[in-house]
């Protein structure tokens, strides 16, 4: 997955109205003396011989439309005759490929169903119609650019609406079309040194507006992978904001929720999205919907909570450079320390609480726990989780083979969290709060649970009659009923035969948490899914290690976010 | 190979520059219902109402023109290479012209793009050769050679039309497989079809010459030495394997290594063929018997950061579990159960302290690992491995 290919190359903006087809602006924007960077006839040598099918050679243009990742070759006329449209094409996907660059948008006819009537609100020369067009590279994928041409839609209908309450467009429109011709007008010496739309960002909000909107585009990673993150979203995992908090309040819009302001306040990595739920006075699908919310916007990260016991290591992403900002950046914000020291600790695996040295002082602990904390935000490190594999003889296990085709267990509300997902908002309006979703998000085991609830008293009528059976060297078969059907029997009776077997209570937790050992589920989500303290769980896998293979390895969830 | 049944071509309009009239559709050549061809007056498929709105995509100004333009509305995709042939005959002085094809707004372009481009230097080096176009009598055969080029490329994705004595233009789609990514000195490659399954006849010298080398475990850097070819040539020839699917790239097998298991190891447990093939894959050659899956399985997840093979040979005992742990490590790799973790030496101060350091100082910055540095400065591991621990001023980072 590359990011760069999801990044925009340039934001533009036209209209075609009375006085024909412009240019508004674009960003980035070339400076005049670049412009000239469009083809000229390659320079005549004058001594060379010209032959006579020299004349009829075709015209050679540049293959690429693109230098050094910005636009090449298109000077601003050019883009307005292409991009300003007809208005038959209005209130549809424009696409236009040209080599290796896609423009994409959504061009918007100024008054709704009329061509070309004058609204009584607009000032100057009246515009028929605009379009907002993502120049992108060419090989960026589809749903890349079904995201840019939402976008670019929703950003037409937001200009649309403020063009009705208040001429916002056009009063726009003639500053930027006014700073041009003041910039025309200059003498030759003064034209050559300022573009007009370095200007226009001076004077005019909404070129200030579409500035921001490219920078806060770039990189921001492919939306089919993170819708896909998304689906797998649980209560138990934790949100990492990207930036400090308050910056972030202060950066997006004043009109914000105050769901999302909240959020803000409340939120720790140390936190589940539960707890964080509880926190804010929001429901868990609420939650949900704000999270992938900034997720989207690369605002925040999904982690892990942290806690002592996780164990991290070093990405495999992570830049190892020496002198590059990432390290200047870490000493800023931890004096002392050097970013390549910390890393190589983390080339082990290593536990949050190893970091603290016992003997150390308070704050050195603190420091430790930011530490990580930045280097998560910064993708440097990742989180190892244990997965368990019930492996009861030598050959391939039945629990896991079966497991394929119905799926794994733990994805019993995924119809509730596509149901959330598909009424995400993208945009940051207001948020309803009277959203009455009553359901909290249930158990994840969905079946599996329900076959074991009886089992307080079938283990207590079983008691008798086991020591009996033991005694006798016979295992009873009502043990065996216990452990998941798709074991076969020569499977159980390996169980059964581990010496902890012999105690009703391992032998019960254990049966209990069979569905979890198909190595989809790590230790931590064992524990919140069935209240089990890690203690307690460590005993028991170490108890019935002879039928289990354990592993560690990234959480395939958050690795989303690393590429891995 | 026949065009996949969601990208066909569905038109081929012909347009151009009337000298009058303006931008013109002049033919098209439409597909009816896939099953019979048909060639239509104008005004048919792609209507003047679609045309007039997007006709300065195909006649374009003259800035665009030699380029690749697709243009997107109304729910079809257009896509042509606009010409613009200069020269006193024509009127106007000039001869613009475009042959597009048509697709479905959903449909798939991207095998066309060189087919597209092909077409319109053919027409170009017809016109200037034979006034092809400008020639009433031979303009009248377009239409029929469009049909034929939209009915053998949508049925077999190529096709070889007879425009005249001397000219048959050959067109093939082409199937557009990503990037395969870099070929470096140290990866090892290693083929993942059976040698024989393909023609060995039919690829380059330089291939063939290469091929009997490639045995997953010689790296690129000494098949070039062994094969005696150059070795940015054995790179290429390594690319364009990779591209085509036939090869795969490894790290290189070394005792000191140190992989990881990945999240994709749970495929190994639930997938009945793919136990089957790895337990083959790994067995020790010579023994009675396959080793077991569990042991297998076990074997794999007990690797991690931190424990090089040797280590976890001595732990595990591969050998004796009739596994060739060679084998179930490049297994592991090849189908992304494994990763390797590179060793990085990172040299923090700006000056280096011994002697040596000072040759190895650029190798030092964080984007090289041990392998990378081996083969280039051509140390063998535990050389270089002595000096970089023996520096108080390198840390060194795995991932």
């Amino acid at each position: 997955m590359d990011d760069q290919t999801s990044s925009p190359v340039a934001i533009i903006l036209v209209s075609s109205g009375s006085r024909g087809d412009k240019l508004l602006f674009r960003y980035p924007y070339i400076g005049p003396q670049t412009a000239e960077n469009t083809v000229k006839k390659s320079v005549q040598n004058p001594y060379a011989v010209r032959l006579a099918d020299d004349q009829q050679v075709e015209k050679k243009r540049p293959g690429s439309c693109l230098s050094k990742g910005h636009l090449f070759g298109f000077t601003d006329d050019l883009l307005a005759a292409i991009l300003a449209t007809k208005s038959e094409l209005c209130g549809q996907k424009f696409e236009l490929k040209i080599n290796d660059l896609r423009f994409i948008g959504h061009p918007t006819l100024m008054h709704y169903g009329s061509k070309g009537q004058v609204s009584p609100k607009s000032e100057g020369p009246s515009m028929i119609l605009f379009n907002i067009v993502f120049a992108l590279k060419a090989a960026a994928s589809i749903s890349v650019i079904q995201c840019y041409h939402d976008f670019s839609k929703r950003l037409a209908i937001a200009l649309r609406h403020e063009e009705h309450r208040c001429g916002y467009l056009s009063h726009e429109a003639k500053v930027m079309l006014g700073v041009v011709d003041e910039v025309a007008a200059l003498p030759e010496a003064d034209f050559d040194s300022q573009s007009p739309f370095s200007l226009m960002l001076n004077k005019s909000e909404l070129a200030r507006d579409l500035k921001h909107v490219y920078l806060s585009l770039c990189s921001n990673g492919d939306p089919e992978q993170i819708n896909k993150c998304l689906e797998v979203l649980r209560p138990y995992h934790a949100m990492l904001l990207l930036d400090d908090a308050n910056k972030l309040i202060a950066e997006l819009s004043p009109d914000m929720s105050p769901a999302l302001i909240r959020v803000f306040r409340v939120t720790t990595p140390l936190k589940s999205l539960r707890d964080l739920g509880a926190d804010a006075d929001l429901t868990l699908r609420q939650v949900f919907y704000l999270v992938s919310h900034l997720v989207y916007w690369a605002k925040a990260t999904i982690i892990y909570p942290l806690c002592e016991t996780n164990v991290y290591v070093l990405s495999p992403n992570a830049s190892l450079q020496v002198n590059a900002t990432l390290a200047s950046r870490f000493v800023e914000h931890f004096p002392g320390m050097s970013l390549h020291a910390v890393m190589e600790d983390f080339s082990l695996p290593t536990q949050l609480r190893e970091q603290g040295n016992p003997l150390g002082l308070p704050h050195q602990q603190v420091q430790q726990v930011q530490t990580v904390v930045w280097m998560l935000q910064h993708r440097l490190l990742v989180q190892l989780h244990t997965y368990v594999f019930l492996v009861p003889t030598s050959g391939p296990s039945s629990l896991l083979i079966k497991s394929r085709s119905t799926d794994t267990v733990g994805h019993g509300s995924q119809e509730e969290l596509q149901e959330a997902d598909s009424r995400r908002i993208s945009g940051l309006s207001n948020f309803s709060d009277t959203d009455s979703v009553a359901s909290e998000y249930g158990s994840p085991q969905g079946s599996f649970v329900a076959s074991y609830s009886g089992l307080e008293s079938d283990m207590a009528n079983m008691k008798a009659g086991l020591s009996v059976d033991l005694d006798e060297g016979r295992l009873p078969t009502r043990l065996k009923e216990l452990l998941p059907d798709e074991l076969s029997s020569e499977e159980k009776e390996a169980i059964l035969s581990v010496p902890a077997a012999r105690s009703p209570e391992d032998f019960k937790m254990f049966a209990r948490l069979c569905p979890y050992f198909q190595g989809c589920h790590h230790l931590e989500e064992i524990m919140y899914c069935e209240n089990v303290r890690r203690s307690t769980l460590l005993t028991l896998l170490d108890k019935f290690r002879s039928v289990l293979v354990t592993c560690q390895h990234e959480d395939r969830v958050t690795t989303v976010f690393h590429n891995l | 190979m026949a065009a996949p049944k969601e990208s066909k071509i569905e038109c081929l309009l012909f347009s151009e520059f009337h000298p009058t009239a303006g931008p013109k559709i002049m033919y098209q050549a439409c597909l009816y219902a896939y099953v019979r061809y048909v060639l239509d007056f104008p005004e048919n498929y792609i209507d003047k109402e679609l045309f007039d709105a997007i006709h300065i995509y195909i006649i374009t100004k003259p800035q665009l023109q030699g380029r690749l333009i697709m243009s997107n509305a109304f729910g079809k995709k257009i896509m042509g290479c606009p010409v613009c042939i200069d020269h006193p005959k024509y009127a106007r002085n000039a001869l613009i012209f475009n042959l597009c094809f048509v697709f479905d707004g959903l449909a798939n372009s991207r095998p066309y793009e060189k087919p597209v481009r092909k077409l319109s230097r053919y027409l170009v080096s017809l016109e200037r050769e034979s006034g092809f176009l400008s020639n009433e009598e031979s303009k009248q055969t377009l239409p029929r050679i469009m049909a034929q080029i939209l009915t053998d490329l949508n049925e077999q994705g190529s096709c070889a039309v007879e425009v005249n004595q001397v000219t048959t233009i050959y067109l093939k789609t082409l199937l557009v497989i990503n990037n395969p990514g870099e070929v470096h000195m140290y990866d090892v490659p290693i083929f993942t079809v059976q040698c024989d399954s393909f023609h060995s006849h039919q690829w380059d010298l330089t291939t063939q010459q290469i091929l009997p080398y490639i045995d997953g475990m010689r790296h690129v850097a000494r098949i070039s030495v062994e094969s005696d070819v150059a070795i940015s040539l054995v790179k290429s020839c390594l690319q364009n394997m990779l591209y085509y699917g036939i090869i795969k790239l490894l790290p290189i097998f070394q005792y000191s290594n140190v992989y990881t298991v990945t999240s994709k190891i749970n495929r190994l447990a639930q997938d009945r063929d793919l136990q089957n093939e790895c337990n083959k894959y790994v067995a020790k050659p010579g023994q009675l018997g396959f080793p077991c899956f569990r042991d297998i399985f076990m074997l794999f997840c007990s690797l991690g950061p931190g424990t090089p093979v040797k280590d976890w040979c001595a732990r595990h005992n591969p050998q004796q579990l009739k596994v060739d742990e060679r084998r179930l490590i490049q297994f592991g790799v090849l189908h992304g159960l494994l990763r390797r973790i590179h060793k990085y030496p990172v040299l923090l101060t700006n000056e280096p302290g011994s002697q040596n350091l000072r040759l190895l100082s650029r190798w030092l910055n964080g984007q090289h690992h041990y392998d990378e540095i081996c083969c280039r400065t051509g140390l063998s591991y535990s050389v270089l491995d002595e000096m970089i621990e023996d520096d108080p001023t390198i840390v060194v980072c795995w991932k």
